[in-house]
């Protein structure tokens, strides 16, 4: 009785030995994780909402705030193909979450044909790869968004 | 602030009413989480139905919703339980009598969850499903004040629970907490685990597995960082449906059966995936079903279950001719493996990942939970006779997530790497709280403290 009981506790106290190096193995593993992310909600406590989309998407934030500001909110708009030529720019559903209520169409062969409502044509790249009339408001070298019908 | 506090009390008193019949079977905390998750999921599907059937979605008509939906329930409880409606409120409100090391493990669970909460809540809406998928319809419905809206953003056919969770803060004007409800599935997810754990495996054992799933990255990076993806919230619907269902074929007592065809019914208004998870629900308690020569409870489950996603999905088709892609992907696959057409070359290639995955020490990896997993099967061979129904629902969700692979890789094979890198991690997600509830019964039944 006596030795089956030291076996029962000596099994218990090796699981139970186990079960707490495996808690705090994966609350090293929690810890290498969070660390850097609280880390920089302390250093950065005060980011505006522009500040914080700006570092985590860059150019195309800034890109997309730019289309925003230079085009009315029932615009309807070209947008580059969808695809890996322009994976953030041609992708129709994050356009629409920051360009929302504009009517984005993404480019294909007969868009402008099949959408003779479209009034602007986004610049990304070689976007458009064919001639436009119209008035051309660049962001920077890359990025912009054409007026179309309008002369210069 | 306040009225999101109101809301969220509301939604949670949907879901106590819901649960009424669970009486004094579940710790008041667990109650409280299923509570929250049950009421909002059926809160955001009255809006839902309310707007189909062309009321605008504002204040006094979410209001309208709210009402409905809790008078359905009410008496959809009286009908069942008539002895539950008396008992609402009874439960086992006394706290505990916590020992130290409860204690101690139990203020290691909080401030997992404060961190999470300060990460979640410090971000706006930043990861691409976010914002291209769920942000996107969310802000779309919220300006036309209706659930067509959802053709913004990417996949038309996708559920509105995330959306319109994210609309209930829009319309009670804390753009700025959009995030909250969905990070609250993970603290929902977290208090529903342990009241499950703490029926089979004593205490402070429970609350040590519940802070294992908690500091899982993998699981901390869809509560924080990319909260606004669907699929924390998927995991949190379905592996309470898992639970709920094990302990209907334990312990026979209908209320779990009611409870895990709810949220295994809400999964599939949070995700099209959701349904996939529902029928392996629906074919394990099948076979239960023909094991003990009862239908009720397999008919029960799916007339409960089933509308949740199968509605939407008319639903949407019909309105906008949306529809699932990849269905037919999925069929094929069926048929070549019907007709022993295996391509053992894609299969390994999937089993391997799912292995690399399973061990990695990535820092968003899956931390400890495969070799944890590895190890409890070995350990439960002595009881699987106890854990046979749950190790067959986690057995059967691991088999058709690496034939959906399987067959996604098979149909585009240039694309096969593509799809395991960017979405196997995601679906599996619900394998956590799965497996580290299997670890933890167990653990539980070979420590002597079951």
């Amino acid at each position: 009785m006596v030795e089956g009981g030291i076996a029962r506790t000596l099994k218990f106290w090796f699981f139970a030995t186990l079960v707490i190096g495996v808690c705090l193995a994966n609350a090293l593993f929690f810890y290498r994780a969070a660390a850097p992310q609280v880390r920089e909600v302390l250093v950065n406590p005060g980011l505006t909402y522009d500040e914080k989309m700006s570092r985590i998407w860059g150019d195309y934030y800034a890109y997309m705030t730019f289309i925003q500001e230079h085009t009315p909110p029932d615009a309807v708009i070209l947008i580059p193909p969808h695809g890996d030529a322009y994976p953030l720019v041609g992708c129709k559903g994050l356009d629409d979450y920051f360009l929302y209520p504009r009517q984005l169409i993404n480019a294909d062969q007969n868009a402008l044909e099949e959408h003779p409502e479209v009034e602007y044509i986004l610049i990304h790249g070689r976007f458009p790869d064919f001639p436009v009339a119209g008035v051309r408001l660049m962001l920077n070298e890359q990025s912009g968004v054409v007026i179309m019908g309008v002369d210069k | 602030m306040i009225a999101v506090l109101v809301l969220l009390l509301a939604v949670t008193f949907l879901g106590w009413v819901v649960t009424g019949s669970l009486r004094g079977n579940f710790s008041l905390l667990g109650r409280l989480g299923l509570a929250y998750g049950l009421g909002l999921g059926l809160f955001t599907y009255g809006i839902f139905f309310s707007s189909a059937l062309g009321l605008p979605i504002t204040l006094p008509t979410m209001f309208l919703s709210y009402s409905v939906v809790v008078f359905l329930s009410a008496v959809a409880l009286l009908r069942l339980d008539r002895a539950a409606v008396f008992g609402l409120f009874k439960t086992r409100l006394k706290v505990p009598a916590w020992e130290a090391r409860t204690l101690v493990l139990g203020c290691a669970i909080t401030i997992v969850v404060g961190v999470t909460l300060l990460i979640g809540l410090y971000w706006p809406l930043r990861q691409w499903d976010e914002l291209a998928i769920w942000g996107a319809k969310a802000r779309a419905i919220f300006a036309q004040q209706d659930v067509e809206g959802c053709t913004y953003g990417e996949f038309p056919f996708y559920p509105l629970h995330v959306p319109l969770s994210m609309v209930l803060m829009l319309i009670f004007g804390a753009e700025g907490l959009v995030r909250l409800p969905l990070i609250l599935n993970f603290i929902a997810l977290l208090l529903v685990f342990q009241a499950s754990l703490a029926r089979r495996v004593r205490s402070p054992l429970s609350h040590v597995f519940t802070l294992i799933l908690g500091t899982i990255p993998f699981l901390f990076y869809y509560a924080s960082i990319a909260a606004a993806y669907a699929d924390l919230t998927l995991a949190f619907y379905y592996s309470a449906s898992v639970f709920f269902l094990y302990e209907f074929m334990e312990r026979g007592e209908n209320h779990w059966l009611l409870l895990s065809a709810l949220m295994a019914g809400l999964g599939g208004w949070v995700k099209t995936e959701g349904l996939i998870l529902l029928t392996i629900n629906l074919v394990v308690l099948s076979v239960f079903c023909i094991a003990k020569r009862r239908w009720k409870p397999f008919m029960g489950y799916a007339v409960l279950s089933l509308p949740f996603g199968v509605l939407w999905l008319l639903y949407s088709s019909l309105s906008f001719g949306a529809q699932p892609d990849r269905f037919h992907t999925l069929v094929d696959a069926i048929r070549n493996l019907l007709m022993l057409r295996i391509d053992l070359g894609a299969l390994q290639r999937v089993l391997q990942y799912l292995l690399d995955q399973s061990v990695s020490t990535d820092v968003w990896g899956w931390g400890v939970v495969g070799p944890l997993f590895f190890l409890s099967l070995l350990l439960s061979l002595r009881h699987l006779p106890k854990l046979k129904w749950l190790l067959s629902l986690i057995l059967l969700n691991v088999g058709v997530l690496v034939f959906i692979y399987y067959s996604l890789g098979m149909a585009q094979p240039s694309a096969a790497e593509w799809w395991l890198i960017t979405g196997f991690n995601r679906v599996a997600l619900h394998f956590m709280p799965l497996l580290i509830f299997y670890s933890g019964y167990a653990f539980g039944s070979e420590m002597g403290a079951s």
